[in-house]
């Protein structure tokens, strides 16, 4: 943790300093998408995977690093460079880091990266856990099945893709947080987990699928790998399905699969953060 | 048009008054097109002979596209900022309109006027553009046809894509001013069929939808990154 005094603030978290201070907690949050399921869409209008699928998480690793709160000028009121492995698949939500004694105010800049683990330490993950991420270089790990009818597919994901998530704001538009007079504000950090089987990178009516996934699995030995998914070309997908919007260079799901993990952090349920490539 | 155009609609009046610094304005488009320069991935040279397609609406927004800076607060609350975000994607409104579609042929040489799109002044981040099927074109968005040439041997080549094809979270950034501005739509068709195996069609050489080389330009017309928006008379 960083914490720097007031003379170092900006004007504004000077102003704030002489109002007093407050604290400010991160927490995160898989919701039952991760911690429970995402179910079959009973039709096409509903919630859940569209083309009959189910897929339950059973590990859902996540390196959260970098927790910052800037004042509007850029001067830095927290600062966490720890990095931190949850498992969203246990209940949450997870405490992940508290700050006293802030200078109260409002901070429009909150951003948090999801980082390969090196050096990482465990927010609610097990020792395991952890070494696996640090071993092995990971940002994101998912263990899980899928099922349909009398079929199961089961699948073992690491990824190392590097993003950090930037001038975070909540579902109402409202940027980054307000830290209260001799209060505390609390920051929820809400992981997306069905985004991973979105079927657009763009798209507004991207939809989940798991059916090409499953299709991945060549040796039909019941376990998709990520070298299963990186030898099926999108051309070979139906078309209107895995639309890549602006990114040409994702062409085989492996690679599509990478980008969605860029999407899984939220703010403060369905709040949203700009997703800066690392 | 609904929502979008309604809220440009809206934008309009209140902008002219001055309560956000934005005025009316209009922009002039245009549209143009670069033939393919290499072989694509499988190898193959494409030589087109026909590219025609049907274009429109055309729509231009505050927000940029995903994995692009935001920026924020320009119209204050008429605005919002967009996010292209798989399921979550929020355009915003419009800041510029072009509704009626018109059919172009790109193998023309020179730059096709498209229409002057209304709108109001000030950033325009990230544009929409819908291929949509026209009676103009024998209902189909677009027609391509050509060869494609690789080993010695050329395939002839033809096909069309019959769905309507809106292509959002277009990268574009400019400042439009009070003037009437002109913008120019660069359309790469390598780009549209980068992708395509021309080994994979039938006989006939028609692109058939469920076949590799009508889904990669199907894929190849979808991309965001075969288009290109710039400003060239502000």
């Amino acid at each position: 943790m960083r914490k720097l005094s007031c003379v170092l603030l900006a004007p504004l978290a000077l102003a704030a300093c002489g109002g007093g201070t407050g604290n400010l907690a991160f927490t995160t949050y898989g919701e039952d998408f991760i911690e429970v399921g995402i179910p079959a869409a009973p039709s096409p209008d509903d919630e859940g995977v569209v083309d009959g699928w189910s897929v339950r998480y059973d590990k859902f690793l996540i390196v959260l690093s970098d927790l910052e709160v800037d004042d509007d000028e850029g001067a830095s009121v927290v600062g966490d460079p720890t990095e931190r492995v949850f498992d969203m698949t246990r209940r949450g939500p997870h405490a992940v880091a508290a700050f006293s004694e802030l200078p109260a105010g409002t901070f429009r800049e909150v951003a948090v990266t999801v980082k390969k683990a090196s050096g990482a330490v465990a927010g609610n993950a097990t020792s395991d856990d952890v070494a696996l991420m640090n071993t092995a270089g990971y940002s994101v790990y998912v263990e899980g099945e899928a099922t349909k009818g009398g079929v199961t597919k089961s699948f073992a994901w690491g990824f190392d893709t590097q993003t950090r998530y930037a001038e975070c704001e909540d579902a109402d538009g409202a940027l980054g947080v307000v830290i209260p007079t001799g209060g505390e504000a609390q920051l929820q950090l809400t992981i997306h987990g069905d985004h991973l089987f979105y079927d657009d990178l763009q798209s507004p009516d991207a939809v989940i699928r798991f059916e090409a996934i499953a299709g991945a699995d060549v040796d039909d030995d019941g376990k998709v790998t990520l070298a299963e998914v990186g030898a099926v070309d999108l051309t070979a997908l139906p078309e209107g399905e895995y639309g890549t919007g602006g990114d040409g260079s994702v062409q085989d799901l492996q690679a599509f699969l990478r980008d969605l993990t860029r999407t899984f952090v939220h703010f403060q349920g369905e709040g949203h953060c700009h997703a800066e490539r690392l | 048009m609904g929502t979008k155009a309604s809220l440009l609609l809206l934008a309009l009046p209140l902008a002219a008054c001055g309560g956000d610094g934005r005025g009316y304005t209009q922009v002039a488009l245009e549209v143009a097109a670069d033939a393919p320069s290499a072989p694509n991935q499988h190898g193959y040279i494409v030589t087109l002979t026909r590219a025609e397609a049907s274009i429109g609406p055309v729509y231009f927004f505050e927000g940029e596209p995903l994995f692009a800076r935001v920026r924020r607060q320009a119209l204050g609350l008429l605005i919002g900022t967009a996010y292209a975000h798989p399921g979550h994607y929020q355009e915003g409104a419009a800041v510029a309109e072009l509704l009626d579609p018109r059919v172009v042929d790109l193998m023309a040489g020179d730059a096709a006027a498209l229409g002057t799109a209304d709108g109001v002044t000030g950033a325009y981040n990230s544009a929409e553009l819908t291929f949509g099927p026209s009676a103009d074109l024998d209902g189909v968005a677009i027609r391509v046809a050509g060869t494609a040439e690789k080993d010695g041997q050329t395939i002839a080549f033809s096909g069309s894509l019959t769905d309507t094809i809106t292509i959002e979270g277009i990268t574009f950034g400019a400042t439009v001013g009070t003037n009437t501005a002109k913008v120019r739509a660069s359309i790469d068709l390598g780009a549209w069929l980068e992708r395509a195996d021309f080994g994979a069609l039938g006989a006939d050489g028609v692109l058939t939808p469920g076949d590799q080389p009508h889904n990669a330009l199907s894929r190849g017309v979808d991309n965001t990154s075969s288009i290109r928006f710039e400003l060239i008379e502000p």
